[in-house]
């Protein structure tokens, strides 16, 4: 919302700075993002006029010696009302008003004069053309004009909330204003210049009453169109309307003042209004010149057969207000904000009229607004106001009155506030209040639905207080120690462990758009949870796997980096949601990839099984009960572990193993085995052959003649009673040669 | 006698000039120092020499003893930080070997840094579900069914769930707030950060995907001046406690009064750039009283208690505190970007 000061003016007196009038606003809840200023006023300095000397060549003219600051200028002058020492707005050399003058360096009468002096108009600071402007004295030689015009008339550009529709309009912000700064507001004087004493001759009916609760008609007639004075085309260009004719001029001037969009027929192409919802498959041509097809949820404005407008939305280009147009049916009504929303919404058209009506409009000012408007229309198209107004209302309106018990406002601000403050605040709000004792009864007013509960009053309250002047409190309470949870906890060792290991931590989307087709943990799209709104095709599925994306940060790097160690943990989400309205599975994934342009698949594979073991060792976890078993695929070897898993696999404690206090004896055995016989199925073996053998470790594998290969590993012999003899240790490895001969008809090399 | 002496001491020292190794020099020390060795064995003759040259010799004898000593030791420190430094193509002005290491994402940084504090002020830490349903992410927190973040514009919906109860990706970390006191009674202290997400187009300012920090407060006696406080006590946590931390008005469903906590600017200490817009002040979060429909909706009673509620954007927050001036960076896996942090 655009509100110029211009504007703002013609109903509250404004005594501070636009800077300080934003702090309030910002600080009580509406949010100024930018003050705007005149455009022009950027080479225009404030200059002290040091001497004034007669022209040579003309006798109304004087040359002013200006000090601006970082320069003196000679400048040559026609005002009679400048004097030396007077502060002025000076406007160099470069320098575009915002009039369009541009100031040139120049000779006038033959006397060189390097700028201008301003007078307020030509500053588009006023209307005041009877001299040069004089500034506060305080003003320095060189400061810019705009930080000493209050007048100058900006824009404050605001964010309105959503749930203040009642800031949507002029005279709205004003009454915001008025209980920061204690201003009053002045309304404007409603005044018909003509009216006749005749009845509308167009019968209203309101089919639907819940998504019109209120429709007012007024009419004027005998209005010439033509183009709107300067003063109504400026008002609404500052708010970024574009002026088209005095009638519509003037429901849009009404709209952004009052917050009440109106909308102006052409009373002989109407003779009857029936207020409907559609039909399906009706059409209608609007005044953007596009034929649109409606549904039936969306409300209507009908001639009686066919659409005329769609209600709050937009008007239809059969009954526009055009050149020739000589009498005016001007509609004021109230629609339901949420009807209103999903009918903009399907078509795709949202204006300045639906914005308003989305939020809610002041119950009490659509008649008003009607008022308002036809009174100008009027004025300004020489028109006569018919006597009658037509006001068909759907509902009763009560306002909303709230409790407000003062400890409640206290205990939640966490304040002190006296009553008769509170009272006062708001009170300048438009509240009115029933004072009993502890508590306040407090009547809603009209352009306030949103304030229905005690907590919205001490919104209300704090924010004319600012909070910023309530001192912190800390919160008071159990000291009780808090940790991560043990899955938390273990990702962030993982993290940790991955991170020391060289692995760098890469976060990537949700979703993806091609799951890798008949990948063993990816399956087809079928098995996805899918989007049913995606952004883009590549962001259709919810991934069930890490790996489609980790593969594309690869990619991505390859080139400039080799190798690439990544690893993600995040949450995968499985498809087939449990009945009964239970959320879809999600398993917290960790993947770790190592990629290289030569890197081979046995090493990345082993290198990651290693990886997983160290995480293993940190978590405490028994590796032989979790499968590990890395892939590889194209560069790149990738490891996916389940936190949920690991997590419950982990013994949070170490629990201490009494060191050995006699010593190992430690054999490496090296065997030729055919190329299919694998390490776990020896270790199988080797583990449960002897009580004496405390464990079997694996050294290294290659590739012989013949398909076979050679396999070593370390057993390691121990007791917990006595210090082992050598030949013991050769008696049970004799036992190991010969049962792997057996089974594997492994050989010693 | 004293030409012995001084022979000795010239022979010693060229030995240990042409002394190569510490194992050589330790074998010159015992040579000519050790309790049989060279000098013993001379002073071993001292009887035969004359009474009046006595003193003479013997403080020849000590000075060459002396001598050799320092001699000894100097060269033998010579030897030990040679030891150090023995390569001759080690450039004493070359940084070393790079080690290899990895990088944990800033966003998990500062994510543990948000945790760890809230940790320390005895809040709890949760997770919650990132496919949430209209429930739990609007209609329990007073969005009722046409409130406009519903939008299609705002949320990704995703197919299947119930009728009327559509399954989505969660918008904001709020619906852990409800899910939290089904198992809670107040007091309550808990965060709850994790990945949200937004339908909407991305620029440098705006992701699908982002992280958010949900904190709940809920008690007896909980004001909105014990919301300003906390807020400012972790702000002053991350960014130090010279920053400026006030509130305004703002507007939330889930929240009522709502506020919106900003930050003097870090980047230039208020004098004004691009980041605070030459406002000096960086918008930081939303937060607010827990609106009494939603402490209903937990099962709280409104009459008995009251809380607070907040949302951190966490990669704003983290892109502030590194600079970052893209948020997509942070979702894109390019190493030259991750391996900074």
């Amino acid at each position: 919302m655009r509100l110029p000061l211009l504007w703002l003016k013609d109903y509250i007196k404004i005594k501070i700075f636009p800077e300080k009038l934003a702090e309030l606003l910002t600080f009580s809840g509406t949010e100024v993002e930018a003050i705007e200023r005149t455009s022009g006023l950027d080479k225009v300095m404030v200059g002290e006029i040091l001497a004034i000397k007669p022209h040579p060549n003309a006798d109304k003219l004087q040359i002013a010696m200006v000090d601006v600051g970082n320069q003196e200028l000679a400048i040559v002058c026609g005002a009679p009302n400048i004097k030396v020492g007077q502060k002025v707005p000076t406007a160099l050399v470069g320098a575009v008003l915002p009039n369009g003058l541009e100031i040139k360096k120049t000779a006038i009468r033959g006397v060189k004069s390097s700028g201008m002096l301003c007078a307020e108009d030509e500053l588009g600071l006023g209307k005041d053309h009877g001299g040069i402007m004089i500034l506060d004295q305080k003003a320095k030689p060189g400061d810019k004009l705009a930080e000493w015009v209050s007048s100058g008339e900006p824009i404050l550009d605001l964010s309105i909330t959503p749930n203040r529709g009642d800031c949507l309009a002029i005279l709205g912000l004003a009454r915001e204003i008025s209980a920061l700064t204690g201003e009053k507001v002045k309304w404007p004087i409603i005044d018909f210049p003509k009216i006749v004493k005749e009845k509308i001759n167009c019968p209203v009916k309101v089919n639907d009453k819940d998504l019109c609760p209120k429709y007012v008609v007024r009419v004027i007639k005998n209005v010439k169109i033509k183009e709107s004075p300067g003063w109504l085309k400026d008002r609404l260009l500052a708010v970024g309307l574009r002026p088209i004719n005095n009638v519509v001029d003037v429901t849009n001037f009404v709209m952004m003042e009052m917050g009440q969009p109106l909308h102006a027929f052409d009373a002989d192409k109407v003779k009857k209004i029936v207020v409907r919802k559609a039909k399906a498959g009706e059409r209608i041509k609007m005044i953007d010149n596009e034929e649109r097809e409606l549904t039936e949820s969306m409300l209507v404005i009908t001639d009686g057969y066919e659409p005329i407008a769609i209600a709050g939305v937009m008007g239809g280009a059969e009954s526009e207000v055009a050149d020739k147009t000589s009498n005016i049916l001007l509609e004021s009504a109230q629609f339901n904000p949420i009807s209103i929303r999903k009918t903009s919404q399907q078509l795709g058209l949202r204006s300045e009229a639906s914005l308003r009506f989305e939020k809610g409009i002041d119950w009490l000012i659509t008649e008003r607004a009607s008022d308002r408007a036809a009174g100008l229309i009027a004025e300004l198209g020489d028109g006569i106001v018919v006597e009658e107004q037509i006001v068909v209302v759907g509902k009763k309106f009560k306002p909303a009155a709230v409790k407000l018990p003062l400890s409640y406002l206290n205990n939640l601000l966490g304040a002190e506030l006296a009553k008769n403050e509170v009272m006062e605040k708001l009170i300048s709000l438009g509240f009115e209040i029933k004072d009993y004792g502890r508590n306040l009864l407090v009547t809603v007013p009209a352009w306030r639905p949103d304030v229905k509960i005690p907590a919205d009053l001490v919104e209300e309250i704090g924010r004319l207080f600012d909070y910023n002047r309530l001192p912190p409190s800390y919160l008071i309470a159990e000291l009780k120690p808090m940790a991560l949870s043990q899955e938390k906890q273990a990702i962030r060792t993982i993290q940790d462990i991955l991170a020391g290991a060289g692995f760098t931590e890469t976060i990537n989307y949700s979703f993806y758009g091609h799951p890798p087709a008949g990948g063993a943990e990816c399956g087809g799209p079928e098995n996805h949870l899918e989007l049913a709104n995606p952004i883009n095709p590549d962001q259709r599925y919810l991934r069930l796997d890490l790996e489609p994306r980790i593969r594309e940060n690869i990619e991505k790097n390859i080139r400039e980096f080799d190798p690439i160690k990544f690893f993600e943990i995040g949450h995968t989400y499985q498809p087939n949601p449990p009945a009964g309205g239970d959320l879809p599975i999600e398993k917290k994934m960790l993947a770790v990839a190592w990629a290289g342009k030569k890197l081979k698949p046995e090493s990345a594979i082993n290198y990651l099984k290693g990886i997983a073991r160290l995480i293993f060792q940190e978590l405490n976890i028994d590796a032989e009960k979790i499968d590990i078993s890395p892939v590889f695929n194209d560069n790149y070897g990738l490891l996916r572990l389940d936190i949920g898993e690991l997590v419950n696999l982990a013994e949070p404690i170490k629990v201490y193993q009494p060191i050995p206090k006699f010593p190992a004896i430690i054999r490496d055995i090296a065997i030729e085995v055919e190329d299919r016989v694998l390490y776990g199925q020896i270790k199988k073996i080797v583990d449960k052959l002897d009580d004496l053998i405390a464990r079997v470790e694996y050294l290294s594998t290659y590739s012989l003649a013949n398909s076979k290969k050679s396999l070593a590993f370390r057993v390691i012999y121990q007791s917990a009673e006595r210090t082992l003899k050598s030949e013991e240790a050769d008696k049970i490895q004799e036992k190991i040669i010969k049962a792997l001969n057996k089974k594997f008809q492994a050989k010693l090399r | 006698m004293l030409n012995k002496l001084n022979k000795l001491k010239k022979q010693a020292l060229d030995e240990i000039k042409k002394s190569e190794t510490f194992d050589s020099l330790k074998f010159l020390e015992t040579k000519y120092l050790g309790r049989q060795g060279e000098l013993s064995g001379l002073l071993a003759d001292l009887k035969k020499v004359a009474k009046e040259e006595l003193p003479k010799v013997g403080r020849l004898a000590n000075e060459v003893k002396n001598d050799l000593l320092a001699e000894f030791e100097k060269v033998k420190k010579n030897f030990q930080s040679e030891k150090k430094i023995t390569a001759v193509n080690l450039d004493p002005t070359a940084p070393g070997e790079t080690i290899e290491r990895g990088h944990l994402h800033p966003i998990t940084q500062f994510l543990r840094k948000v945790e760890d504090i809230f940790l320390s002020m005895g809040f709890e830490v949760l997770d919650g579900p990132e496919v949430e349903d209209e429930e739990h992410n609007f209609n329990l927190l007073n969005m009722p069914k046409d409130h406009p973040a519903r939008d299609i514009q705002d949320t990704f919906y995703v197919k299947g769930g119930e009728a009327g109860n559509q399954l989505l990706l969660r918008t904001q970390t709020s619906p852990m707030q409800i899910r939290a006191m089904k198992t809670r009674k107040p007091p309550v202290r808990l965060i709850v950060p994790g990945r949200v997400f937004r339908h909407e187009a991305t620029d440098a300012s705006h992701e699908t995907t982002f992280y958010q920090c949900e904190g709940l407060v809920i008690g007896e006696n909980i004001k909105m001046t014990d919301l300003i406080g906390t807020l400012q006590q972790f702000l002053q946590a991350v960014f130090g406690d010279e920053v400026k931390v006030k509130v305004r008005p703002s507007f939330f469903p889930f929240t009522e009064p709502s506020l919106e906590v900003i930050m003097s600017c870090v980047i230039c200490g208020q004098k004004g750039c691009s980041v605070c817009k030459q406002t000096g002040w960086l918008e930081m979060l939303g937060c607010g009283m827990v609106h009494p429909k939603v402490l209903e909706n937990m099962n709280v009673d409104p009459a008995v208690y009251s809380g607070f509620a907040f949302g951190l954007g966490i990669d704003r927050l983290m892109m502030l505190y590194h600079q970052i001036n893209d948020v997509r960076l942070s979702y894109g896996g390019d190493l030259r970007f991750l391996k900074q942090f």
